[in-house]
């Protein structure tokens, strides 16, 4: 690798543990497309990268978000389990699961991400910001959660596509939690930066007994990834929202052009 | 929130915060060592003999494996703060996601 390639990986695990941080993207989206088509790795070994990258920001991100109380027990005990046993069955698949596959399944997630940026921005409503560590903990909802079953489903789902494709399981994880269950933003936000580092730890033994970890990449990935999480965590309320998510949005197209553009064979 | 229930928040934080920088000392050091190029992580099998020579790649596997006991320690801390609370079936759900997660090891060997 080059002095460049190598700045430049470390610049975008920096700015996706941030931005998993604030606006609860996830930074697998990006560290995954970096390591494949950039730098040319296998993407199994990206997918097994990026998910040592999510162990790392989730741990960061959960230690900083552990003062506000916002993180539900019962939700992550209770969807704790549907995603690990999905990425418990991603994990065993993805060694064998052909690149074009992964590919194409990539470009869905990434078109999915840009799409739920997008549907909150022309809503107005910018994604629920990072609760900061000074944050006061919200009084409870009134009432639980519903539709516990279609939200099990869901992050069985989640699950899968994280052991599968190397991602934390956030962009599907926190539109279920806000939308489905009627579980309110910043609660929804905590409680998944909890779910996706279990669920990522489930799909990690499968990449590392395969060798799918590449060492030289899972050192500074998550080391940036890390140190971005923790800023992220920080600077979240100060971030300027709408102008970020539009960056990302058309990094996350482009990404998805990419990623289909690969599956296709071209 | 009652003492008993903060100690047990606080002591899960502080098991996550020590596995998170642990990790990613290992991680500094490896880089230290200097990584060669394209090489994958030492697997258990060989991780005692690698480092015992301070293999960088031995390096990084320890704080990959240090990095997965994060979340381990954030389900047990979860699932002791649920049963001291009387949610029973919450907490025996976070131990069959932790026997799930010890199933995903021994399936991935």
């Amino acid at each position: 690798m080059s002095p460049a390639e190598t700045a430049a990986m470390w610049f975008v695990c920096l700015v996706a543990g941030l931005i998993g941080a604030a606006l609860g993207l996830g930074g697998g989206v990006f560290i995954v497309p970096l390591l494949a088509l950039w730098l040319g790795v296998d993407i199994q070994q990206a997918a097994g990268t990026s998910l040592v990258c999510v162990l790392a920001t989730s741990a960061a991100g959960s230690v900083a978000l552990d003062r506000t109380r916002l993180a539900d027990p019962r939700l992550v005990a209770n969807l704790g389990v549907a995603t690990v046993l999905g990425g418990v069955l991603g994990g065993l698949v993805a060694p064998y699961a052909p690149a074009r596959l992964v590919y194409g399944l990539f470009g869905v997630a990434t078109a999915w991400a840009a799409y739920r940026l997008v549907g909150r921005a022309v809503k107005q409503q910018p994604p629920a910001p990072a609760p900061g560590p000074g944050d006061a903990p919200e009084p409870a909802p009134e009432a639980g959660p519903v539709h516990y079953p279609l939200g099990l489903a869901a992050c069985v789902g989640a699950g899968v596509a994280s052991g599968l494709l190397g991602i934390g399981g956030a962009p599907v994880q926190v539109p279920v939690m806000t939308e489905v269950m009627r579980v309110r933003p910043p609660v929804a936000f905590a409680t998944s930066n909890v779910i996706v580092g279990i669920t990522a730890a489930a799909s990690t033994a499968a990449y590392y007994s395969h060798g799918l970890i590449r060492a030289d990449l899972v050192a500074p990935c998550a080391l940036a990834s890390a140190i971005g999480a923790l800023l992220g965590g920080r600077l979240a309320p100060r971030l300027p929202v709408r102008p970020l998510v539009a960056v990302f949005v058309a990094v996350l197209v482009y990404l998805t052009a990419r990623m289909l553009w690969k599956a296709v064979g071209a | 929130m009652t003492t008993s229930d903060d100690r047990l928040r606080a002591a899960t934080t502080r098991l996550v915060t020590a596995a998170l920088l642990l990790g990613l000392l290992c991680f500094v050091a490896a880089i230290a060592r200097g990584l060669p190029a394209g090489g994958a992580v030492v697997t258990l099998g060989g991780l005692p003999a690698a480092l015992a020579r301070l293999d960088p790649s031995a390096l990084v596997s320890v704080g990959v494996l240090l990095l997965l006991l994060a979340p381990l320690a954030r389900v047990v801390g979860l699932g002791a703060q649920l049963w001291q609370a009387h949610d029973r079936l919450p907490a025996a759900a976070c131990f069959v996601t932790l026997a799930l997660l010890a199933l995903s090891f021994l399936l991935a060997r």
